[in-house]
C-alpha cells in the first residue's frame, strides 16, 4: 500500500507493518515505553480512500497507565485532557487517536507518538511522588517568604537527644516555634510524641503543624493525637500560605507585648 | 532498594486474599480491568494485583503483581503476565520477545540502572492464553490455594475466571 511505503521510506526503512485486523495495521517502530514494550500505535485505513486516516492506540495507553496509575479524581482527568488537547489528539472512550491525510501520516504518527510518551507519563503524579513534594514546597515557602522570623531546618532542642529532630525552628522573641510538616498518620505520630518529650524535658517552645491533607491525609485518631499535642496548625499547605505570615507577626508582637 | 533475593522472594512468598477481585468485571474506556489486593504474612504494606485486557484486541492483557510497602517509597511492578502485543522487527529490536506470549519480572539490575523495575521480560510457553495466564499467574505468586479455588477456579471443572462474567465470588 503506498502509504506505508511512504511511510517506510520516511522511516528510513527502520519500521515494519504487520496487519493487526482488516483495515488496521499495526506500526512496528524503535519508539518504546520505560519497560521496553513498543508504543501501541495502529494506523486505521479508511474503506472509503476520501476518509481521514486514523493513528489510533485502540485503548492501550490508558490500559498500561491503569497498571500503577488511574485517572479517576477530575484533576488527573484535567491534566489528561490538556495533554491530548494541547498536542491536536483526540479520545474516543479510551481510545487515542488522531486523524490525517495520507501526506501527513508521518509527522502525525510522530505527534501521536510523543503524546503517547507524555500520557505514558502521567504516573509521575502518583500520590508518593507529588507528597514528597510537599516538603520541599514547604521548605521553598519557608525560605522565600519567612527568612525574617529566622528559620532553621534540622534543629535539635535536646543535644543528647539527636532522634527528637525539629522540620523547623524559628527563632522568635520569648519562645522559639518549632514547625512540622506533617503527611501521614506516621508523622503525625511523630510529631506528638516530639513536642511531649519537649513538654517532659521543659523545653520552652511553641509549636505549629503544617499538614498536606488534614482532612483526608489522617485516621481520626491520629487527628485527635495531634490536636492535642501540638499549639496551631494549618490544615493545609494553602492554608499555611495565606495564614501563615500573619501568625508568626502576632506570635511575636505578643512576646514583645509580654 | 530490593536485592534480587528480595524480589523473588516477594514474588513467591505465600499470599492471602485482603481485598478480593470484583464479581463483575468492568470496562473502563477501552479495556476490562479487575483488582485484588494480598497480603503475606510477616511482611508490611500490600501486594497489588491488577488484571487488564483491551477491549479490541482481546489477546492483549496483563496480569500483574506490584508490591507496595507503605513506607511512601512507592509501588514497584514485580511481576507481569502478558498477552503477546508486539512483533518482531529484527532491524531494530532482534531479542524483541513482545510477540509471543511473555512474561516481565523486576530484576535488581533493572532497580539498580533506575531502570523501570520489571523492563527484562522473556518469552514463555506456559500460557497460552488469557485462562492459563491467570492459573499460571496465581501459581506463581503463591496464592493460597484454596483461594484460588475460590477466585480463579479452573475453567474445566466451573467455567469462572477473573474476565468471564461475574461467576468470581469477589464480594462474599
Amino acid at each position: 500500500m503506498e502509504i506505508l511505503e511512504t511511510l517506510k521510506a520516511e522511516f528510513n526503512n527502520h519500521v515494519s507493518f504487520r496487519s493487526k485486523r482488516p483495515g488496521i495495521v499495526q506500526v512496528l517502530a524503535p519508539l518504546f515505553h520505560e519497560d521496553g514494550d513498543m508504543l501501541d500505535i495502529f494506523i486505521d485505513l479508511p474503506a472509503d480512500p476520501s476518509k481521514p486516516i486514523r493513528i489510533s492506540d485502540h485503548g492501550l495507553t490508558l490500559m498500561r497507565l491503569s497498571y500503577s496509575y488511574e485517572l479517576d479524581t477530575p484533576t488527573k482527568q484535567k491534566v489528561f485532557t490538556k495533554i491530548i488537547t494541547e498536542n491536536g489528539v483526540s479520545e474516543d472512550r479510551g481510545r487515542l487517536y488522531i486523524e490525517t491525510k495520507p501526506e501527513g501520516v508521518y509527522p502525525a504518527l510522530l505527534q501521536f507518538a510523543q503524546t503517547v510518551a507524555k500520557v505514558s507519563n502521567l504516573q509521575v503524579f502518583k500520590r508518593e511522588v507529588v507528597q514528597n513534594l510537599f516538603y520541599e514546597m514547604l521548605g521553598d515557602f519557608i525560605k522565600s517568604t519567612l527568612l525574617r522570623f529566622r528559620p532553621q531546618p534540622h534543629y535539635i532542642p535536646i543535644p543528647e537527644r539527636d532522634d527528637l529532630e525539629v522540620d523547623w525552628f524559628f527563632d522568635v522573641p520569648a519562645r522559639p516555634i518549632f514547625l512540622y510538616g506533617v503527611r501521614d498518620n506516621a508523622k503525625a505520630r511523630l510529631t506528638a510524641l516530639y513536642c511531649l518529650e519537649y513538654q517532659r524535658n521543659s523545653v520552652p517552645f511553641r509549636s505549629a503543624v503544617v499538614h498536606e491533607d488534614f482532612e483526608n491525609g489522617l485516621s481520626r485518631k491520629d487527628q485527635a493525637r495531634i490536636t492535642s499535642a501540638v499549639d496551631k496548625q494549618f490544615t493545609s499547605l494553602a492554608d499555611f500560605k495565606t495564614n501563615g505570615e500573619p501568625y508568626f507577626v502576632r506570635e511575636t508582637q505578643q512576646a514583645i507585648l509580654q | 532498594m530490593y536485592s534480587q533475593r528480595d524480589i523473588d522472594e516477594l514474588i513467591s512468598c505465600p499470599k492471602n486474599v485482603s481485598e478480593a477481585p470484583k464479581r463483575e468485571v468492568k470496562l473502563v474506556g477501552a479495556h476490562w480491568k479487575n483488582d485484588m489486593t494480598l497480603v503475606a504474612e510477616g511482611r508490611p504494606g500490600e501486594f497489588n494485583v491488577f488484571f487488564r485486557r483491551s477491549e479490541d484486541f482481546p489477546e492483549n492483557f496483563s496480569i500483574g503483581l506490584s508490591y507496595d510497602q507503605k513506607d511512601g517509597s512507592g509501588e514497584t511492578i514485580l511481576l507481569r503476565c502478558n498477552g503477546p502485543h508486539g512483533a518482531f522487527n529484527a532491524t531494530f529490536n532482534p531479542t524483541h520477545p513482545h510477540w509471543g506470549y511473555h512474561i516481565h519480572r523486576a530484576t535488581e539490575s533493572a532497580i539498580n540502572a533506575g531502570l523501570k523495575a520489571e523492563r527484562h521480560a522473556e518469552i514463555t510457553t506456559a500460557y497460552a492464553s488469557y485462562e492459563e495466564a491467570v492459573h499460571h499467574f496465581v501459581k506463581l505468586i503463591n496464592l493460597d490455594a484454596t483461594e484460588i479455588a475460590k477466585y480463579f477456579p479452573d475453567k474445566t471443572a466451573q467455567g469462572t475466571l477473573a474476565f468471564e462474567g461475574g461467576e468470581n465470588d469477589g464480594n462474599t
